[in-house]
């Protein structure tokens, strides 16, 4: 049975670094949406709370 | 630190050093009781890793970033986490981030391996002080995990980057300008890492005493009321500093002391107990309760280098009360520790010892007892007497109503 050492001659910096590079795309494209669906929210609730008032002020 | 996320310094003006690498002299504000990550419930770690990210945000907002991302640069005040490692701001360069590693070993590694298979899995902690390592992480996270983008990014491709990098018989180094190059993916990263780790939660399992005070047969509603009023009347008098609770489950008697602005380290070996314990005490803004998890039969050792790196849980604050309420026959029968030793470690520990006398013939102390056969020769009252005796002097004992226990109020001869 193959025991990995995971102390001595990992290097785990440059797996790292590498990786942030591989999902930078994909995160930041991420984060991009996430604003955008967080901007949609909030101008959605403008024009919706107008009827909304409406309604109950009937 | 106006949003009380590092811990408060003062400047301090000292001698200009004669070769003039001194900037600035900061002197932080000493924490009272040190603990470590594997000590802390899920929600511990959970808010830990959280305040974390939140401070490297903040950081890369001005310009800067830090240098590592370990568990030891948190520490808790009462309920509230708090960064404590301020040498770690460095000048933001470079386009990723250099702590992205340690951080998944200290922080969302221990959390997923709690949430996703086991809440004890933060025992892993203790062996691996510099973290989980992420292929052992990677193995031991069912497969379900790699369905989810957080996991399988920051967790399982991550552990897969990382042994293929590594330099023996690895893939061969990228070139140094593919690192340096393109935009800066910190922020980006940062907030991925905020998303998976807020989305890793518990299930709802149970554990064996997070129902012990719904249940609670054992004592009739007057004796309850009895044995807090005692309580509360030895905390107003001895106005303790610190106060210890051994084996404190959801933090109830603990809750007496706080509520006199005393500071209480509820110490149990349930880790919902513990977690449980930690968000009311955060709901309630409870600022003088710090819920840690411990086994009294085998509590955190040192650790480290020299075995001084870390404290162990004897080598901390001295408290000058200590609460080990229902709590002996514990001890003594599952953790088969004999009464004279128990009286001893009890005796370094503490300047007072508030103890509950529980008789073998208890039903509790019988129900635990179980198939065992009896091997406790030592439990019994004149042995407990005596054994304290050599250690503490006793300032009172009140029998607790219809319960055969006694509430022992001791005081170190030392």
């Amino acid at each position: 049975m193959k025991l990995t050492m995971y102390l001595a001659y990992l290097d785990p910096a440059t797996g790292s670094m590498a990786l942030q590079i591989a999902i930078g795309g994909v995160v930041t494209a991420l984060a991009a949406v996430k604003l955008f669906w967080s901007k949609l929210k909030t101008l959605g609730r403008k024009p919706a709370s107008e009827p909304e008032a409406a309604e109950k002020s009937r | 630190m106006k949003r009380s996320l590092l811990v408060p310094h003062v400047e301090e003006t000292r001698e200009p050093d004669p070769e003039g690498r001194v900037y600035r002299t900061l002197v932080p504000e000493q924490i009272s009781h040190i603990s470590y990550p594997y000590e802390w419930s899920f929600a511990q770690l959970k808010d830990a890793a959280l305040l974390t990210l939140e401070v490297q945000k903040t950081a890369l907002q001005h310009g800067m970033s830090l240098k590592d991302a370990s568990g030891f640069n948190v520490v808790f005040r009462g309920p509230r986490p708090v960064f404590i490692d301020t040498l770690s701001f460095e000048k933001n360069t470079g386009k990723a981030w250099v702590a992205y590693g340690q951080f998944g070993n200290h922080f969302l590694a221990p959390l997923l391996l709690m949430a996703e298979v086991s809440l004890e899995l933060n025992g892993l902690l203790r062996s691996h002080l510099d973290g989980i390592p992420l292929e052992l992480a990677s193995k031991l996270l069912p497969r379900q995990t790699w369905m989810r983008l957080g996991p399988l990014m920051h967790v399982h491709l991550h552990a897969r980057s990382q042994k293929k990098y590594a330099p023996t018989g690895g893939a061969e180094a990228r070139p140094k300008a593919a690192l340096e190059s393109g935009p800066d993916r910190k922020a980006a990263i940062v907030d991925s890492l905020i998303s998976t780790v807020e989305g890793v939660r518990l299930p709802g399992a149970k554990t064996e005493w997070i129902d012990y005070y719904k249940e609670l047969k054992h004592y009739s509603r007057e004796a309850e009321d009895f044995k807090q009023s005692a309580v509360r009347r030895v905390v107003e008098s001895l106005r303790p500093r610190l106060v210890y609770d051994l084996g404190g489950n959801v933090g109830t008697y603990s809750r007496l002391v706080t509520q006199q602005g005393i500071d209480c380290v509820c110490y149990d070996i349930d880790p919902l107990c513990v977690n449980q314990n930690y968000l009311e005490s955060k709901r309630n803004g409870d600022s003088h309760m710090l819920p840690l998890l411990m086994d009294l039969t085998n509590p955190t050792p040192p650790l480290g280098f020299g075995l001084n790196e870390r404290l162990g849980f004897l080598d901390r604050s001295r408290p000058d009360l200590t609460l080990a309420l229902a709590l002996m026959h514990h001890i003594r029968i599952t953790g088969n520790v004999p009464l004279a030793r128990m009286a001893e470690v009890l005796a370094r520990m503490t300047r007072h010892l508030l103890i509950e006398w529980v008789p073998k013939e208890d039903r509790m102390a019988q129900s635990i007892m179980g198939n065992r056969p009896d091997i406790f020769e030592d439990y019994t009252l004149a042995n407990f007497q005596s054994v304290f005796g050599d250690y503490f002097s006793q300032e009172k004992a009140e029998e607790i109503p219809g319960t055969g226990r006694t509430l022992y109020l001791f005081c170190n001869r030392v």
